[in-house]
């Protein structure tokens, strides 16, 4: 269906589902590696060198070198909400990271099931691509150093991680 | 086919462990209106549904109830950790202790295993959707006794979400319903059997 004749379409969404105005801001840090060679209880060894494969350098004002995987750096190239480098402060990044995936996911739901009564309701449509375009960064940022949400996509060549993190049910006390 | 992802769909975290709030909830695992049942009605109606829309509804809101399924196994993990001899004995989770000490057995607060009986699929587009409508209220009317029984926040708080999703599958299913009734002929409304007849994907 072409967006453009759609009588409801809000044309406030560029045809990526990224919003025109204004700029997405979405929080949590992205440090160094996968889980196979990171402590995550003790969290990270600060003034560790980190780069990923293309030995690319994340801005970061706290000194220690950030890395952003090729996959999300054009989708959160204007994310600069908290440094999320602090040694510490891994996991609750993590968990930061994890509280907004279920709430996009929880919106997603909630429009999947609408969709499926009303499959030709473009503004549901287009905050769906909406949506799935938040997602998708969060979830590429959550894989590159948390761990895989699905069997798909574990991103460690050296670490089948997907068996190593905390199963969901774990009670993992603050 | 089915991919799991690696989260619950709603966090738990209950810090106190408490088989009697477990032998309770429960319910919802194994129990007539729990999750199984939920996920096994609307995985299995969904075959004989002959309008897209609503095997793709019974498609997704099954997944969902199965990721439920998973939330009610997370708190009665939760609820069953680290428990002591004397927290057990004398609690009326000594008898479910005995045969499955602290694993997860689908299985009612009453002691009766979860049962396919409590599932109905009846190949009727109408039958099969008024079923589910019921079964909603019927997974709501057992979350609201269990917010009843059960004092903790820790534990009111993800069952508070589980009931407020029954409630929203009610009216996606009360929208399945009424677009099942505009699209067959009103005429012949309960004289043929749609999901067993060709004619109504010949209206297509």
């Amino acid at each position: 269906m072409n967006d453009r004749n759609c009588p409801f379409h809000s044309m406030n969404y560029n045809r990526y589902g990224m919003p025109l105005t204004g700029s997405r801001h979405i929080a949590g840090g992205l440090s160094k590696g996968s889980i196979g060679n990171h402590n995550r209880v003790n969290s990270c060894s600060r003034g560790e060198a980190s780069r990923n494969a293309t030995g690319r350098r994340g801005i970061c004002g706290c000194g220690e070198q950030r890395v952003q995987e090729r996959a999300v750096e054009t989708r959160l190239s204007d994310m600069n909400e908290g440094c999320g480098c602090g040694c510490g402060e891994h996991q609750d990044d993590c968990e930061k990271l994890m509280k907004q995936i279920y709430a996009v996911d929880f919106a997603l739901y909630e429009v999947i099931l609408y969709l499926d009564a009303y499959p030709e309701h473009c503004e549901a449509l287009d905050y769906y691509h909406k949506l799935m375009e938040r997602r998708r960064a969060l979830h590429a940022a959550y894989e590159a150093s948390c761990g895989p949400v699905t069997a798909f996509g574990n991103m460690s060549q050296t670490s089948w991680d997907w068996v190593k993190t905390p199963a969901p049910w774990e009670y993992v006390g603050s | 086919m089915w991919t799991y992802e690696k989260k619950l769909q709603y966090p738990v975290k209950i810090k106190n462990p408490d088989p009697k709030a477990a032998q309770i909830i429960i319910s919802q695992l194994g129990g007539p209106d729990g999750e199984l049942a939920a996920s096994m009605r609307y995985l299995h109606q969904r075959y004989s549904m002959p309008d897209k829309k609503v095997a793709g509804l019974l498609t997704d809101i099954g997944t969902e109830e199965l990721a439920h399924l998973e939330i009610i196994a997370a708190i009665l993990y939760q609820l069953t950790r680290n428990l002591k001899e004397e927290e057990i004995a004398n609690t009326p989770f000594a008898t479910y202790f005995v045969d499955h000490t602290t694993g997860l057995y689908p299985i009612a607060a009453s002691g009766v295993p979860f049962d396919m009986k409590y599932v109905g699929v009846k190949g009727d587009v109408i039958a099969d959707l008024n079923e589910d409508l019921a079964a909603e209220q019927k997974a709501r009317v057992t979350y609201d006794n269990i917010l009843r029984l059960v004092d903790d926040p820790d534990i009111k708080d993800p069952i508070k979400f589980l009931r407020e999703r029954e409630l929203v599958h009610y009216q996606r299913f009360s929208d399945a319903l009424r677009i099942t009734q505009d699209t067959l002929d009103a005429k012949n409304f309960y004289a043929y059997n749609p999901a067993f007849d060709k004619a109504l994907h010949r209206r297509d």
